[in-house]
């Protein structure tokens, strides 16, 4: 979401929580559309991209009351969305477990491609910045999916600028030693 | 359902709505609640005999602020944790588990002299004091639960642990003065350990009310 998004979103919130029905369509449309980006570039085309865009607006729908029109809207926002895609990728991985330990003829199935689907990959990837601690998940996402630079994430999140810097950096040590350790495995399994 | 549908069918069913109040103000209101439930309990149970003399007592006066702290920060906390967005500075929520930390580690290096000394006494049960605590923490605790369920706690389990802790330290408050029991072991187990007892309490409701809330979506999505 731009800055001028952001604005213009955080008008027509607090133009819907006075009960313009007009202002709120336009919201819900601009934050499906966001909902649907901002996940996209996380974990690729997957099936339940559109569920979790349909929680986020039934959360922002529950929540409107707790936003506050002379606070920025990006924030408010990102948080609901950012809680709702954790939730979804949290219950995919607990299906995905059961799927497999139900499962005991995949011991007999070939051997998967040496090369994980992408889909795949950026889900792991996904999964792995969604485990790091809340600020250091929300520097990482900001810098790397969403491209802001140190400076506009310090703006966005409140912090100095330093401290985004050294917040990222444990970011990246941390999934430096989860997604590499994953890819150690998978090499071990090769 | 199509997410076009979803959005013309929460477009057609919102109503206007106000927008709570700043955490810090919800808190404060809260705390003039707990100020006054304390009152009551106190007018209740009375005092104990030697309260003046108490505050000239440096371990009661330092107990006594690291119980104002403890709720003040935790009820801060719990309305902050149930704004989404407002909850970036992941050691706000730390603060009150420091300060009630530290008040453990006080009271228990006050057990510990005093065994030194020999005069632990026994750690007889008392639990009118859970009583007192329990009674005058309650409505607080309902009030805090429902103000955080109100809201949209990202994280419930954290949002209700602290509300339920700032409801209990508003208890032992009570307990505090209204005690007449000076034992160090006394104050551990029936006024400082029934606090940790109530975040543990709050997590548990946390844990609760996030499962419920998982399942609801599930059905939810289901019938989308």
């Amino acid at each position: 979401m731009t800055p001028d998004q952001e604005r213009q979103a955080g008008d027509w919130m607090s133009r819907a929580q006075k009960g313009d029905q007009g202002a709120y369509e336009q919201l819900l449309n601009l934050l499906a559309r966001e909902a649907r980006g901002f996940v996209g570039r996380r974990v690729g085309w997957a099936d339940w991209v559109e569920d979790v865009v349909q929680e986020t607006l039934l959360t922002v729908h529950r929540a409107r009351r707790t936003y506050d029109p002379v606070r920025p809207f990006g924030p408010w926002f990102y948080a609901i969305l950012n809680s709702r895609m954790i939730d979804a990728l949290r219950s995919r991985k607990r299906v995905t477990m059961r799927e497999v330990l139900d499962d005991d003829v995949l011991a007999a199935q070939p051997a998967p491609d040496r090369t994980p689907p992408a889909s795949d990959v950026s889900e792991t990837l996904a999964r792995a910045v969604a485990a790091l601690p809340r600020v250091q998940r929300e520097v990482v996402s900001l810098m790397k999916y969403e491209d802001l630079s140190v400076r506009e994430v310090a703006v966005r999140l409140g912090m100095s600028e330093a401290a985004v810097k050294t917040t990222a950096h444990r970011g990246y040590k941390g999934l430096r030693a989860s997604v590499g350790g994953l890819l150690v495995e998978n090499r071990r399994a090769d | 359902m199509r997410t076009e549908e979803l959005i013309e069918s929460l477009v057609a069913t919102a109503e206007p709505a106000t927008p709570f109040l700043s955490p810090v103000r919800r808190a404060l209101l809260w705390s003039v609640v707990a100020a006054a439930c304390v009152g009551l309990g106190l007018l209740h149970f009375g005092v104990r005999g030697d309260e003046m003399s108490s505050w000239y007592r440096l371990g009661f006066t330092l107990r006594l602020v690291l119980l104002v702290s403890t709720m003040w920060l935790a009820v801060v906390a719990a309305f902050r944790l149930s704004v989404p967005g407002d909850d970036l500075r992941a050691w706000a929520r730390w603060w009150p588990l420091v300060t009630l930390a530290l008040l453990v580690l006080l009271v228990t290096a006050d057990v510990v002299i005093e065994a030194a000394a020999g005069e632990l006494g026994s750690p007889m049960r008392a639990w009118r004091c859970v009583r007192k605590m329990s009674y005058v923490g309650a409505f607080p605790a309902v009030v805090a639960i429902f103000l955080i369920q109100r809201a949209q706690a990202m994280e419930p389990k954290w949002a209700l642990l602290l509300g339920v802790l700032a409801a209990g330290a508003a208890g032992a408050i009570t307990s505090e003065i209204a005690c007449p029991i000076h034992a160090p072991i006394h104050v551990l187990l029936w006024h400082v350990m029934p606090v940790a007892v109530s975040a543990v309490l709050g997590v548990s409701l946390g844990l609760l009310f996030s499962m419920r809330r998982v399942s609801r979506r599930g059905l939810a999505r289901r019938a989308r």
